[in-house]
């Protein structure tokens, strides 16, 4: 169960600052797959960044099974975020120095953990031609997929996806949906997904509507 | 539109931009310190050549001129430099004295201390003189000339005066004086009033030498024609033309320059290093950049214009900040140098021809070689830009954890040019240490064997510990000595006029002690006394007709009966000092009393023992005798004898006050003790004090020069030790260190930049959950890699030097045993040669007599080592703190950076 509590975050100071995220309470209860969708700018990556401690909030908590991870020092939250999520950036974030394997295993060496899943996964997102590729010499939606891969090698409770089917054709987005439910549905996975698409968004459990920091439905 | 690009990047990037002209700066600033040195060097080469020549840098002198002479030898020409020095008369024993114009500029009249005068009452004068006038000054002391009080500002350097025709400080003097009215004066008063005698006018640049030897010759011919014909015609004294051409073929080679280029060298090689290394990682930061606007349609001929226009703004502000930075530096050096320790040196940033023309100009060559530096390094990192990352490979298994972490944080090129520069200048560091520090090395080498010794010891005192400032001594009395065995018979030589009587003695300060000796004192007794040490045996025939060979006619009966050759003789000396030192000893009478007035009229001595039981008793009347030496130097020739009471016994602890101990004691168990006047009465000759201790700086013009002293300052010997020790490692040192430092800085420089550069991979590795301690460790561990690695190579090249500099040590050590110590036969003349050659590269490459080899290398590599670990150590730590908690807005920084 992840629960957001008057949760703040304010870019900028004065007049140009920005309320990135305002005042949100939202609970996305274990095994759920929540959609966030929103006008451009209106606060969807900055509330995942928070949720997976990419950023600091200004104010308010985060509740992460039955632990307030807003108060997690450096090392807990690296250990947090190593095995407890995985998180698909909307960019990618790829490093340029590595091969598509060598970045989708990074988090499970570091974890010190055997990628079991590694073949499933790779095979499922299509990209076992491209392993030995570095990302400059992959395509826009195989690095997407390459991200996908990455945030999943250590089968975490908890999926964050910021927008894991924008650079991806109709079909592959689908299939990288179908393997998003599956894991939802089988594994009992509580995922997040960022999306622009009403398509994608219907296929989720729940979908809750950001605008200008705020959560105008959910 | 390029230059906003441009200007837009460089704004957010200043780190890197600060990095780079850093870099660049350093390097045009340690090529023109070290091309000015190179010129000072030079500059200072023609010192000696310049006194040997005797009239400074002057080109044309021509003595005794009036103002029609003078436009007819200038022809009206402008833009030369232009001295009068002005001779006045002459002081006794012949020198001459006058003023100066101008000295600095033309004449380098070469000043050991001081200053040249400025007021009528100040005078600045050749040591040879002040010696020949025993004058025992110092700087700030007074002088009576003539009975005229000077203050003297300035010492010049005797071998001004001595090498000088004309002005020689010998016996011809007079002579030479009087017949050569061009004597130039060797002392300089600051004003004189009245008509010179004469007139030497000096010209500096009346000749261009750019115009080239032959026509700089041929004109130097017509200037000699002129003056030939002017002196014919009586109109001119004298005259002299010196040809700067041939001064500059005669300059000889210093063999500090060699060292000290070779580490400039190095300096210059780690700032274009380091000026590489930070272009190449400014290309590889904006790689992506450069590609979107190739993307966005940028033609490449923009995109290299765009380099243009940046490498030449670059290129032009270090070149700028460079010479200025390097510019001041060398001037604060050079201040430093002159103003503080006092060293007279010439200055790199001389308009000398003989210098200018002979040496690379420091301005336009730093400029040069940054500039060069910076076009290399934008064409090198252009071209290295276009590497591609190699194609896939198919069948390769994903590397291990370790591998990736090397694979994304390396930054080959950076690293390399890292280790490179650090190991350059850790050789360099160490190999000065090397050559410059005595630790360790034999202590008579060629290194320290100029070296004044650093303990300033006079009659068994130490000047430092026995806190003497000053001690004036004249010649003691010359005593010749004959006989068989110890002790020997002492005869006095001369009856000098050397040192100082009471009544002087009595003018000088409170702090001051007066001594004398009359080594030649024999007590005579008709009885023996068994007492008494230091008997001279007399009874034997053949020393008895020894010394009546040598003895006066007169004198031939002096072992006859009644004579004082037949009764026993005991060898004492008398020592003399004045009465206010020996009215100081009463605490240490142990009987009898003092009475000064029975001592200076000669009635009564003093005997200063150290025995437990006294060797006299009080009220004993005892014969003194002191024998002068006949017309042979030995022999009897005069005898003097007195009659005197002891009246006093006086008990030294030669521990407890040692500078009264060394007045009034001898080695001796006891010695007679009384004044210079006491002794006169006696009727002994040489009774003068010639040796004074001053417990502080006293006024050496307080000395008549009739006591002919000579002055030891202990101030003096400590600066000179100082200065010596400064003139020869000052300007290596100096630089080295700046260098080095600066060296170290650029070094120092590229680890935050190589962190700043990885911003964007750590924020990833830090997303996905890797721990930032653990990231941190990581990254410690590899920048500690560059200072290990370097050190490691730096030793490895420090130990094959030695070892090079111990072998040529060694083949020198053969050659010398073979060839001269064990003098068997003379080198062939081909061994000879082939010797030389090797001596030329074992000095000039191996610093062969720099015996390198001998000092210990590992204890200033450990210091160095941890020294360099240490601050690397702390500025990644400062590096790394930059990573807080705002992963998500260096990632967004990052990206745009991609
Ligand atoms: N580091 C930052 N500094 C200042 N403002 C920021 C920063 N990051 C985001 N913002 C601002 O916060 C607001 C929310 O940004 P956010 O990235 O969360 O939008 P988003 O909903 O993800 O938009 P998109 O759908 O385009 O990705 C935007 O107005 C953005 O300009
Ligand atoms: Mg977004």
């Amino acid at each position: 169960m992840i629960k957001l509590e008057n949760l703040c975050k304010t870019y900028g100071k004065d007049e140009s600052a920005v309320a990135a995220v305002n005042n949100v309470n939202l609970t996305v209860n274990d095994g759920e797959l929540v959609a966030i969708i929103g006008k451009s700018g209106s606060g969807k990556t900055t509330l995942l960044n928070l949720i997976g401690l990419l950023d600091k909030a200004d104010e308010g908590k985060i509740i992460c099974n039955d632990n307030e991870i807003t108060s997690f020092d450096d090392n807990k939250a690296s250990d947090f975020r190593l095995n407890h999520i995985g998180f698909v950036f909307q960019f990618f974030d790829l490093l340029p120095e590595l091969t598509a394997a060598e970045n989708i295993l990074l988090p499970s060496r570091l974890a010190k953990k055997k990628a079991e899943n590694y073949k499933e996964i790779t095979e499922s997102l299509g990209l076992s031609e491209r392993l030995n590729h570095y990302p400059s010499q992959l395509s826009g939606g195989q690095q997407q997929r390459v991200a996908i891969a990455r945030a999943m090698i250590n089968d975490p409770e908890i999926l964050l996806c910021d927008e894991p089917t924008g650079n991806l054709d109709e079909k592959s987005g689908n299939e990288v949906m179908d393997l998003l439910v599956k894991m939802n549905r089988k594994q009992h996975k509580t995922i997040v997904i960022i999306t622009h698409n009403p398509e994608i968004a219907e296929r989720c459990s729940r979908t809750v509507e950001i605008s200008d920091g705020k959560i105008i439905s959910a | 539109m390029t230059l906003y690009i441009l200007l837009k990047y460089w704004k957010k990037h200043v780190k890197s931009a600060l990095a780079m002209l850093f870099a660049g700066v350093l390097l045009a600033a340690i090529v023109f310190i070290g091309l000015a040195a190179v010129r000072e060097n030079r500059a200072s080469s023609f010192h000696v050549l310049f006194n040997n020549d005797v009239y400074g840098h002057a080109e044309i002198i021509a003595a005794d001129s009036n103002d029609e002479i003078f436009q007819k030898v200038t022809e009206g020409k402008s833009g030369y430099n232009y001295c009068v020095i002005n001779v006045y008369g002459k002081f006794e024993n012949g020198f001459s004295y006058g003023t100066i114009e101008d000295e600095q500029n033309v004449w380098h009249i070469p000043l050991t201390e001081g200053r040249m005068p400025e007021t009528a009452d100040e005078i600045a004068a050749d040591r040879g003189a002040l010696n020949k006038l025993f004058w025992a000054g110092k700087c700030g002391d007074t002088i009576t000339i003539d009975g005229k009080t000077y203050t003297v500002t300035g010492i010049i350097d005797e071998y001004y005066g001595t090498h000088r025709e004309g002005a020689e400080l010998n016996d011809k003097c007079v002579v030479a004086w009087s017949n050569l009215p061009q004597t130039i004066p060797l002392i300089f008063v600051g004003k004189c009033d009245g008509e010179p005698l004469y007139r030497v006018d000096m010209f500096n640049g009346l000749i261009d030498p750019n115009i080239g030897e032959e026509a700089y010759e041929n004109e130097l011919e017509k200037y000699n024609g002129i003056l030939r014909e002017l002196k014919n015609d009586g109109k001119i004294g004298w005259f002299l033309t010196i040809s700067e051409w041939g001064r500059a073929t005669n300059q000889t080679r210093e063999p500090e320059a060699a060292f000290f280029l070779w580490i400039a060298f190095i300096g210059a090689i780690i700032s274009a290093l380091s000026v590489f290394s930070i272009l190449r990682s400014i290309f590889s930061e904006r790689k992506s950049r450069i590609e979107i606007l190739k993307r966005i349609g940028m033609s490449k001929r923009r995109i290299a214009m765009m380099y243009a226009v940046e490498c030449a703004v670059f290129a032009f502000i270090q070149i700028t900040l460079g010479i200025i930075f390097g510019f001041s530096a060398y001037e604060g050096i050079f201040k430093l140098r002159t103003e503080v320790i006092g060293e007279k040196v010439y200055s790199g940033l001389t308009d000398m021809w003989l210098v200018t023309h002979f040496t690379p100009n420091p301005f336009l060559f730093s400029a040069i070689i940054s500039a060069t530096v910076i076009i290399i390094a934008y064409i090198l990192c252009i071209l290295t830009d276009k590497i591609q990352r190699k194609a896939p490979d198919k069948n390769a298994e994903p590397r291990p954890l370790s591998k990736c972490f090397k694979q994304i944080f390396s930054q080959k090129s950076v690293s390399a040019t890292q280790i490179a520069a650090l190991t350059l200048i850790c050789f360099s560091v160490i190999s000065g240490y090397l050559y410059y520090t005595d630790n360790g090395k034999y202590s008579i080498d060629l290194v320290s064997y100029f070296r004044p010794s650093s303990n300033y010891y006079i009659n068994g005192l130490n000047m430092e510990e026995d806190n003497i400032a000053e001690y004036y001594s004249s010649a003691a009395p010359t005593v010749n000595y004959i006989g068989e065995k110890e002790p020997l018979f002492p005869f006095v030589v001369d009856n000098f006029s050397a040192g100082i009587d009471d009544n002087t003695a009595n003018t000088l300060p409170e702090y001051t002690f007066s001594f004398g000796s009359l080594p030649q004192t024999l007590i005579s007794s008709e009885k023996r006394k068994f007492r008494y040490i230091n008997e001279i045996d007399t009874a034997s025939e053949s020393f008895r007709q020894g010394l009546l060979a040598l003895s006066d006619e007169e004198h031939q009966n002096f072992f006859d009966e009644g004579q004082l050759g037949s009764e026993y003789l005991y060898k004492t000396e008398t020592r003399l000092t004045t009465s206010k030192v020996i009215e100081s000893l009463s605490g240490n009478v142990t009987e009898g009393e003092l009475n000064i007035e029975k001592l200076n009229s000669g009635e009564e001595i003093i005997v200063a023992y150290q025995t437990i039981r006294p060797p006299f008793e009080i009220g004993e009347t005892i014969s003194l005798n002191s024998i002068s030496a006949g017309a042979t130097g030995y022999g009897v020739g005069e005898i003097s004898s007195a009659e005197v009471k002891i009246s006093a016994l006086v008990k030294i602890n030669p521990e407890e006050d040692k500078v009264i101990n060394s007045v009034v004691r001898n080695k001796e168990d006891y010695n007679l003790l009384t004044t210079a006047t006491g002794a006169e009465n006696m009727g002994f000759p040489c009774a003068k004090y010639t040796g004074i201790y001053a417990l502080e700086p006293m006024d050496g013009g307080l000395i008549p020069s009739s006591a002919q002293m000579k002055m030891k300052s202990l101030a003096m010997m400590q600066h000179d030790y100082l200065v010596n020790q400064l003139i020869k490692y000052s300007s290596s040192i100096a630089i080295l260190l700046v260098m080095s430092l600066l060296g170290f800085a650029a070094y120092f420089n590229g680890i935050g930049m190589k962190i700043r550069q990885k911003k964007y991979e750590i924020s990833v590795l830090r997303a996905v959950g890797t721990n930032l301690k653990e990231l941190k460790k990581k990254l410690l561990l590899e920048s500690m890699k560059i200072p290990l690695i370097s050190t490691i190579a730096a030793y490895v090249l420090v130990k094959l030097f030695q070892l090079m500099n111990w072998l040529c040590w060694l083949i020198e050590v053969w050659f010398a045993h073979t060839y001269y110590i064990n003098n068997t036969a003379p080198p062939p003349d081909y061994i000879d040669a082939i010797f030389d050659v090797f001596m030329d590269i074992a000095n000039n490459v191996f610093f062969e007599e720099g015996l390198m080899w001998q000092a210990n290398a590992e204890i200033p590599m450990l210091i160095l080592f941890a020294v360099i670990c240490a601050v690397t150590f702390l500025l990644t730590i400062i590096a790394l703190r930059k990573f807080k908690n705002n992963i998500a807005g260096d990632l967004n920084e990052g990206r745009t950076r991609q």
